[in-house]
């Protein structure tokens, strides 16, 4: 039987219920996960730390989630917040860590290396900004709710990214 | 603006494809092992807000609360013209009324908090 996200969070805040709680980390560890491996430049062990982190606050504030948006809006501010707090925690390393490729037969391997290497010309802002435009197919308004900014200055992230990208490709203008 | 149309298709293009898939590996059973336990305060501040609320109510009747009551603003409107302080049975009325509305704005705040 498939439950969806609110009758599932329902069930946490009012049971207190982990097998609903389990359902939903399911649901979403995989993109929490990827999101946070590429804002962390392919550092595996790093990004399932966070992840972790990112549940771990999601359960605790749970209540506070008011239905207005979808639960995955709600979800990756948390995870653009708990990896903002890492970076202003530690010393940000861009370094490409190895990440272990060979129990995920369906990744294109040679693009998510592509990619990764193209986001280390960004800062966080720009990264997650784009991240979440071009990737999870987010619109500006919805970002700029995920990571507290005015709309405005989501719309300049995206383009001074979109900026060093057409150069890190050599996209011509034509 | 095809330039940026054609640019931005390719960036949408490289960055679905390049969309990471994860197993999830004992990742879900690891987070729900580590969740906090909740202290669920809110039986204790409902029972506390029950208590006084009933003790309010009672000391509002057993004081004869509604003639009180309006007496008490009445003297208290006469008074705060002569600032004389109101006695002290209507301080008590008043306190009782003032923990009235705080209870009936406890219940209404515990229906809305979810």
């Amino acid at each position: 039987m498939k439950f969806s996200d609110l009758s599932l969070i329902t069930l946490v805040v009012i049971n207190n219920d982990h097998n609903a709680y389990g359902k939903l980390v399911a649901k979403y560890q995989s993109e929490v996960r990827g999101l946070l491996i590429k804002l962390t430049n392919g550092n595996k062990a790093l990004a399932d730390d966070l992840a972790q982190d990112v549940f771990i606050r999601a359960y605790k504030y749970l209540r506070t989630y008011k239905a207005t948006a979808r639960f995955s809006t709600w979800l990756y501010r948390i995870a653009y917040n708990v990896f903002i707090d890492h970076c202003k925690s530690y010393r940000f390393n861009e370094c490409l860590n190895g990440y272990d490729f060979t129990d995920d037969e369906n990744n294109d391997i040679d693009t998510i290396i592509d990619i990764q290497k193209a986001l280390t010309v960004l800062n966080e802002n720009e990264k997650t900004s784009v991240l979440l435009h071009y990737e999870k197919g987010f619109s500006h308004s919805d970002i700029a709710k995920m990571m507290n900014m005015p709309l405005g200055t989501v719309k300049t992230n995206i383009l001074r990214a979109k900026e060093k990208l057409r150069k890190y490709y050599n996209y011509e203008k034509k | 603006m095809k330039k940026n149309d054609d640019f931005d298709k390719f960036l949408k293009n490289r960055f679905q494809k390049a969309k990471i898939d994860i197993k999830d590996d004992g990742f879900t059973e690891k987070v729900i092992s580590n969740l906090p336990k909740i202290t669920d305060y809110s039986i204790k501040r409902n029972i506390v807000i029950f208590a006084f609320g009933i003790i309010s109510i009672v000391l509002f009747f057993v004081s004869n609360g509604f003639k009180s009551l309006i007496s008490s603003i009445i003297e208290g409107l006469n008074n705060s013209s002569h600032l004389i302080m109101p006695s002290f049975t209507s301080l008590i009325v008043i306190i009782a009324f003032l923990s009235i509305i705080v209870f009936i704005t406890g219940l209404e705040h515990n229906r809305s908090s979810i």
